[in-house]
């Protein structure tokens, strides 16, 4: 029986040959191999270790034994080294389990965090690059109030567009769009159905040719020619017809009006600025919609086809005179209009009554920013990692020593090893997105896919990263080991400007203020939120039901109110003309009086309401009376808000009871002119969301306007069974029609929509950016504590404690999160205070978030340290110091 | 035999010939093998011996199959059918060069 070596004796000859230069693995194993069993027989012959691995070595290669590899890598071709170092650099990752495992999960997280991101702006940037209509313009308008403010609107006058395309040359087409603000009935008699509609566009024929709206089915050039036509959605079509023909069938909008289905088209895709399942010919509106003819009431949306080549500045230039032409001097004092680039809208646009919520461009920079604030930790993470091992190795192999230079097939093994790493990490990063994608698309509200096309500027930016990445990581050790005198000549510099602080200290520096950024940040738009929810909005919006008046006759409005009433469960009804929660107010003139003189003619927002406003909302009544149905001169009287009552320069509320109030009609529209007295003045509520101030505000009795029934819930208990009733008791009064309703509370929450989304996105990439801070803690924690194995076991030896050692390594973090809670609190507040802002309604600049992320940073890294250096820090000396 | 530079252009084969004897062998052994086969006489050097039988793997005469021995790892070298096809080839290749050899250093009046 021959003797067997152990292994250590296995390790020390392999160790030796590496220093000698045999370190291509397949040759290096098969060099072992040899001279060990070559060992083994002369030890079995009584031969001591060491000299019987001197022979060996001597009988095996009598030359320098680097040369065996010089001759073996020679004969090869490169297919044959390229595959032997991938299959090197497996067998050193899966050896190397926790090394890999941090180094793969750190990368592969921040990396998945980034492709999202990445799709996200990417189908933002989309929205509208898809038209077939080239230069398309939207016309918009601006109004300056008495006060000096300022709105602008996306709505203009209906006569405009036509009129603008016969007088402006550069002007070569129009296309009108009208959509009313609330949902709206379509009905298919010849099967009794009926759904509303909450995405009916009217518009001209030249919108078929602008947009990206193909059809299917029907005559794209002429399917919005005549009046009383429609074109409907694939979905709408399945809807109303099933798998039946659609074209040539006959949908009635409103009860009142038949439109001929004259074209199918694909689904709109989400990536336009606008949403049609039907476009019904904008030309039928001439037969029953009153205000088409005006010119000042704005409530249509006008787009142009430009000319080519034209300067918008001087087209807009042109303007003023057209206006002050067709409508007259006072409009233009006033009044102006504006073109913006269709392309635009989605990103750079932020008017009234938009067609859909719009994002705004700095949030997709503040995304694209935080991506690659993320990108860069994994990858200073993976790069610091990657170097702190190479150096050990090649300490190891002693390369420096021997050679005096470095050794290019070892520099090419570890690029190899790195960018094996890098697209591991890619594939999975992948992978882990297109799992993520459904969840990130339900919590944003999106479409987005993972491969639509192919995509150069995907790939263009996945490989910058992954060869950046790569060589960086790889070749920056071999780099810092043949060089070592720049590196410690800057190193030197470096320590006379900033004292002992080390591109390490730099880079724990950065991660812990981004950290506690984010977290401030997250912190912040929580709190703004919460306080957005709870802040009194005035009135009570809680356990208000909403049902819309659609189809109900203005007659009936009151038998119907009155069978609500009726309901237990119901305990107050108010039919108002808007509803509380984002809706877009109306705006009208109102000249104010009394007895004396004439007082001021003020802009101000216009609410219809009815008897019960009051009671049913909860308002606070602060001078005056409520109505009263006993008093016939009540139907005229007006109710006006506080702020009103600022705006007309009156020292009391009460002086302004009984003012008259002479309410202007507005353009053509007489029908509700009307003139009468204050009786009373109610606190602000607010009518739109929390970034708009409270505007003056005027209401009245007007039936005819009522679009929203607003029901008082009485118990808190089963609103699945109040529900029913309801449902149950308006089928009877209004058969056919659906029911459609929505409870005040859900549709407040509605309007922050995009603060909801802002807010979950920073709380991902916020918890994205603390793994990966945590994962590049842990390991630097582990590098410091094996670079300093000795030293700890020297102060160990000397009778440092345990915990002494910990808190010696620790010294060094508390003192960097102390300098990066000053650097993030700073960038936090400027950050934070300046979101805050675009809030009339804020919180101040919670400044306990600062202290709160600080602590937990510091109490999670000291926990890591106390875990990885407490550890080390327990061994015993003796075992550690024996090495070496 | 000290004639080494004789021997080099015949390693190759010799080694394709041991190896088309044998299940599958690893270096060492191949070259106790020879040394043994020629008694004691060629001692297959190892500066040869390994670039071979890499650039056999590479060539797809040998396949290497790396086996835990307990302490290391041992690297087994097996011939694969293109291997076991070259082996008349080479062999005959060999007696071709001899037969020319021996035809220029003792040439026979015919």
């Amino acid at each position: 029986m021959g003797v067997e070596l152990k292994k250590s004796q296995v390790a020390f000859i392999r160790k030796d040959l590496e220093k000698r230069g045999v370190y291509y693995s397949p040759l290096q194993e098969d060099v072992v191999d040899h001279i060990c069993t070559a060992v083994e027989a002369e030890m079995t012959m009584g031969v001591r270790f060491k000299d019987a691995y001197v022979s060996s070595l001597q009988q095996f290669y009598p030359a320098e034994v680097s040369q065996l590899q010089n001759q073996t890598l020679k004969n090869l071709n490169s297919m044959t080294l390229l595959s032997s170092y991938l299959r090197t650099a497996f067998r050193n990752l899966t050896k190397h389990k926790g090394y890999t495992a941090i180094n793969l999960l750190g990368l592969t997280t921040g990396l998945a965090i980034c492709l999202l991101i990445f799709l996200f702006i990417r189908y933002e940037l989309s929205y509208d690059n898809e038209h077939p209509g080239e230069n398309l313009y939207r016309l918009t308008s601006t109004i300056r109030q008495s006060g000096g403010q300022v709105m602008n609107t996306a709505l203009t006058g209906a006569p405009w567009g036509p009129v603008m395309v016969e007088e402006i040359p550069e002007l070569l087409e129009a296309a009108r769009f009208m959509k009313y603000r609330l949902d709206v009935l379509v009905a298919y008699p010849k099967k009794n159905q009926s759904y509303y509609e909450s995405n009916l566009i009217w518009g001209d024929q030249s919108a078929l040719q602008f947009f990206d709206l193909p059809l299917i089915e029907g005559d794209r050039e002429s399917a919005l020619v005549n009046p009383n036509s429609a074109v409907i959605s694939e979905a709408t079509a399945r809807k109303f017809f099933g798998d039946g023909n659609a074209i040539g069938e006959i949908l009635q909008y409103n009860n009142e009006v038949d439109l001929i289905v004259t074209g199918v088209m694909r689904d709109m895709r989400e990536n336009v600025h606008f949403k049609a399942d039907i476009i019904a010919s904008f030309n039928t509106l001439q037969s029953f919609w009153g205000t088409i003819n005006s010119w000042t009431i704005q409530y249509y949306y006008t787009y142009f086809k430009i000319q080519e080549g034209t300067d918008i500045k001087q087209l807009e230039a042109r303007f003023p005179g057209f206006f002050e032409k067709h409508i007259g001097k006072e409009w233009t004092t006033r009044r102006s209009a504006q073109l913006q680039a269709v392309s635009d809208i989605h990103l750079r646009s932020n008017l009234g009554s938009e067609l859909k919520a719009n994002t705004n461009i700095s949030y997709l920079y503040l995304l694209a920013l935080i991506a690659l604030i993320i990108l860069c930790m994994a990858c200073a993470n993976f790069v610091n990692l990657n170097i702190a091992r190479s150096l050990n190795r090649l300490r190891e192999v002693g390369i420096r020593k021997v050679m005096g230079g470095l050794r290019i097939d070892l520099m090419v093994q570890f690029v190899i090893e790195s960018s094996a790493l890098v697209v591991l990490a890619l594939l999975l990063s992948l992978f882990t997105a297109s799992l993520l994608l459904p969840f990130f698309n339900n919590l944003l509200g999106k479409d987005l896919t993972l491969f639509v096309e192919l995509d150069w500027m995907l790939v263009f930016f996945l490989l910058t990263i992954v060869i950046v990445v790569s060589l960086v990581a790889g070749a920056l050790p071999g780099l810092y080991a043949s060089s070592v005198k720049p590196v410690v000549a800057l190193k030197g510099k470096l320590e006379q400007v900033l004292g002992k602080f080390t591109l390490r200290d730099a880079l724990v520096l950065f991660q812990f203020s981004i950290c506690i950024c984010l977290i401030i940040a997250v912190g912040v738009i929580r709190s703004q939120q919460r306080y957005i929810m709870s802040k009194d909005l005035g009135y009570d919006q809680e356990q208000l039901l909403m049902l819309s008046t659609n189809n109900i006759p203005t007659g009936r409005l009151e038998i119907v109110k009155n069978e609500l009433l009726d309901l237990a469960e119901v305990s107050e009804v108010s039919i108002t003309s808007h509803q509380l929660a984002g809706d877009q107010p109306y705006h009208s003139s109102y000249v104010f009086s009394n007895a004396e003189r004439g007082y001021d003619t003020l802009l101000l927002g216009r609410l219809h309401v009815d008897m019960d406003f009051i009671k049913t909302y909860s308002l606070e009544l602060l001078a005056g009376r409520d109505y009263n149905p006993a008093i016939a001169s009540d139907t005229a009287s007006f109710l006006i808000n506080e702020t009103t009552v600022k705006q007309l320069g009156l020292a009391s509320n009460e002086e302004a009871i009984n003012l008259m109030i002479n309410y202007r009609a507005q353009g053509e529209n007489h029908r509700y002119r009307r003139t009468g007295r204050v009786i009373g003045v109610i606190k602000d509520f607010h009518f739109q969301s929390l970034h708009h101030e409270v505007e003056g505000f005027v209401m009245d009795l007007q039936p005819a306007r009522a679009h929203f029934i607003a029901c008082k819930i009485a118990g808190l208990d089963n609103f699945e069974r109040t529900l029913k009733s309801i449902e149950v008791k308006m089928a009877e009064m209004v058969p056919d029609t659906p029911l459609d309703y929505f409870f005040m509370d859900d549709r407040l929450v509605m309007q922050y929509a995009t603060e909801a989304q802002l807010s979950t996105l920073l709380s991902i990439a916020t918890v994205v950016a603390l793994i990966v801070a945590l994962l590049g803690l842990v390991s630097l924690v582990s590098q410091m504590t094996a670079f300093r194995r000795k030293e700890i076991g020297v102060r160990k030896v000397l009778g440092a404690s345990s915990q002494g050692i910990v808190i010696m390594i620790s010294k060094r973090f508390v003192l960097v999160i102390l300098i990066s809670l000053l650097i993030a609190g700073a960038a936090g507040y400027f950050w934070m205070d300046n979101w805050l802002n675009n809030f009339s309604h804020r919180i101040g600049f919670p400044w306990y978030l600062v202290l709160l992320a600080g602590l937990l940073n510091l109490a999670v890294t000291l926990s890591i340290v106390q875990l990885i250096a407490g550890r080390a820090a327990r061994l015993n000396p003796a075992k550690t110091l024996r090495y070496d | 035999m000290q004639s080494s530079q004789l021997l080099k252009g015949t390693f190759y084969t010799m080694i394709l010939k041991v190896l088309s004897e044998s299940e599958r062998m690893y270096g060492y052994e191949i070259a106790q093998k020879v040394k043994s086969l020629s008694g004691d006489e060629i001692i297959v050097n190892e500066g040869s011996l390994y670039p071979i039988l890499h650039k056999m793997e590479e060539e797809g005469m040998v396949v290497a199959e790396r086996i835990d021995i307990g302490n290391r790892t041992r690297r087994y070298y097996t011939l694969t059918d293109s291997g076991t096809a070259k082996v008349p080839v080479k062999l005959e290749e060999f007696e071709q060069f001899v037969e020319v050899v021996r035809r220029v250093l003792y040439p026979t009046v015919s």
